[in-house]
């Protein structure tokens, strides 16, 4: 039965307008701020040069998934209550434990569905331009990058229990920038700057714990840990969040759609 | 036998904005399988709050409800019910045989019995050629028949349902009481909250009263029509002079063309009165019972608690 809710999530977000606007308008972006930096390289015959697309482009991929991810979250149910269907769902002999977790799930096989793009295009370019090896920490840095993405997934979800979907995201992108504001703070040389910094990366949402795919091309076996260490974290912050969100919504109650 | 639903001193309060509203007010009744069973009050009573909280959408404030035994908070409770919500909407990308699946298959029923019921559902719901349009497409009356054929995929024994002839044209509304006349044969049972009295009064054999949260009467179909019988009307013209002395305990009066219109209080008084105007050549022109109808025990019910229907 989850996985009958998840495959309809899934139907509805590909005739959703909006999704296909989004992800047209992201392609379209990523595309032509890559293909210049890609085409240099190119010319110039700078194997360098693939680390810095990598870079740029995991850079937009993680920032458009981001959002989507968010949105996600948001509109998890959100939508379906507002426009009506939800209570047809409920009467149904599931739990809503069984109800959220397939609506999540059907949100998850989007997620993958996008990273599975980005990732088939850097290749594709790669095997096509550059031509040097993917590392074997590759897959490990995409499952850091999926859980990223699921951590804004269950934020958005969480939030979406309290707050509107709008208000939601919004509180959520609040909380992502508390690691840019201990980024700034720690940047600062009074000792008071420092123990802000200290206390907005403790509080951050978003701790500067990523591990760069830059790096993941540059570096050497050893430096791979602390891509174990981002998957803990983001892993340990979805299953927080998203357990909170599934206890808000088990003891919601919801109003039926108005005529 | 175990009630197919019932209700425990339900109660149901809402709080917004700091003020709260006594939706149910300790309703307590049960409906036994195989009822038709009409819940009618006047809008914003608590009919759709009730079957809300049998449907685990809302929660009780105190007291609880039952399907089949089972407290309505477990989803279990739901595994024999099929529910049309007041305003019924569903994605319209779905066309009318994938949302019928869809639903067939979060009830658990064998697919394949699923499959086989839909043309039937949809066939007798005359929209067969609705199958393979989306949703989007349809008119109000359709969207609220695939609404309906949702309720009833997979055949399940109680059907609760929330005004389900809204926006439905006079020939899908015969065709939806034949619906609950089939359903009745079948043993099923039919929990309906609707504002055409009329049609409860033909198809139901309890009837459920409320308002303002207050439950005012749950009986018979047929007791509550006796106790709203108010006395009879007899119109006779013709008659000797000692009818009137032998009708000297009714209430008579005669109009420009000679019809004279007797007030009868009960049955008994009323087979009197007939049988002396036979008896003393009078010819009768009519005879009609006062009140009687489920509209007017309805109405009086409502008047009689001081609130005024809408």
């Amino acid at each position: 039965m989850i996985n009958t809710i998840a495959l309809h999530k899934l139907a509805k977000l590909r005739h959703s307008r909006m999704i296909l606007i989004y992800v047209i308008g992201c392609g379209c972006i990523s595309l032509f701020t890559i293909l210049p930096v890609i085409l240099m390289g190119v010319v110039s015959g700078n194997r360098t040069v693939g680390a810095d697309t990598a870079l740029m482009y995991f850079g937009f991929a993680r920032f458009f998934g981001l959002v989507a991810a968010l949105m996600l979250g948001a509109t998890l149910w959100r939508q379906d209550e507002k426009d009506g269907t939800l209570l047809t769902f409920m009467a149904r002999p599931l739990s809503r434990i069984e109800l959220l977790l397939g609506k999540s799930l059907g949100c998850l096989y989007a997620l993958l569905i996008y990273l599975g793009a980005v990732v088939a295009f850097y290749l594709l370019a790669h095997l096509l331009f550059f031509r040097f090896s993917i590392p074997l920490s590759f897959p490990l840095y995409l499952i850091q990058e999926l859980l990223f993405y699921l951590v804004y997934f269950a934020a958005g979800a969480f939030f979406s229990s309290l707050l509107n979907p709008l208000l939601a995201a919004t509180a959520v992108l609040g909380w992502a920038f508390l690691a840019l504001l201990a980024k700034i703070f720690l940047s600062l040389s009074p000792a008071w700057c420092r123990v802000l910094g200290k206390g907005f990366r403790f509080l951050s949402l978003d701790s500067d714990i990523s591990y760069s795919v830059q790096a993941l091309f540059t570096a050497d076996i050893p430096t791979v840990m602390p891509l174990f260490k981002g998957i803990t974290y983001y892993l340990l912050w979805s299953i927080l969040l998203f357990s909170a969100a599934v206890v808000l919504f088990n003891k919601r109650e919801f109003a039926g759609r108005r005529s | 036998m175990t009630p197919a639903l019932r209700f425990d001193n339900l109660a149901k309060t809402y709080r917004e904005r700091g003020a709260s509203k006594r939706a149910l007010n300790s309703i307590s009744f049960a409906v036994e399988p195989g009822e038709i069973v009409g819940f009618l009050g006047p809008n914003g009573a608590g009919k759709t709050t009730a079957m809300h909280v049998l449907m685990d959408i809302l929660f009780p404030t105190s007291g609880h409800a039952e399907i089949m035994g089972l407290d309505s908070r477990d989803p279990k409770s739901r595994q024999q019910v099929g529910f049309l919500p007041e305003i019924f909407a569903f994605d319209g990308f779905l066309t009318g045989t994938r949302f019928l699946k869809l639903f067939g298959s979060l009830s658990g029923r064998n697919q394949d019995l699923v499959a086989a019921h839909i043309p039937e559902l949809l066939t007798f719901l005359d929209m067969p050629d609705a199958a393979n349009v989306r949703i989007k497409n349809y008119s109000k009356g359709m969207t609220q028949k695939i609404g309906l054929a949702q309720a009833l995929i997979g055949d399940p024994q109680i059907l609760i349902l929330d005004e389900p002839t809204s926006g439905m044209d006079p020939i899908a509304k015969a065709r939806i009481k034949q619906l609950f006349t089939k359903l009745r044969t079948e043993g099923k049972t039919v929990f309906l909250s609707t504002h055409i009295l009329s049609d409860v009064e033909d198809i139901a054999d309890r009837v459920a009263i409320i308002n303002q949260g207050e439950l005012l009467a749950y009986d018979r179909v047929s007791s509550l029509l006796a106790a709203d019988e108010r006395g009879y009307k007899i119109v006779f013209t013709g008659g000797d002079a000692e009818l009137w002395t032998a009708l000297s305990g009714h209430t008579k009066n005669t109009d420009d063309r000679g019809r004279t219109e007797v007030t009868c209080p009960d049955r008994e008084s009323k087979d009197f009165a007939l049988q002396v105007i036979l008896q003393h050549g009078g010819d009768i022109v009519s005879l009609k019972a006062l009140g009687g109808s489920l509209q007017s025990q309805f109405l009086r019910l409502l008047h009689q608690e001081g609130l005024s229907d809408d």
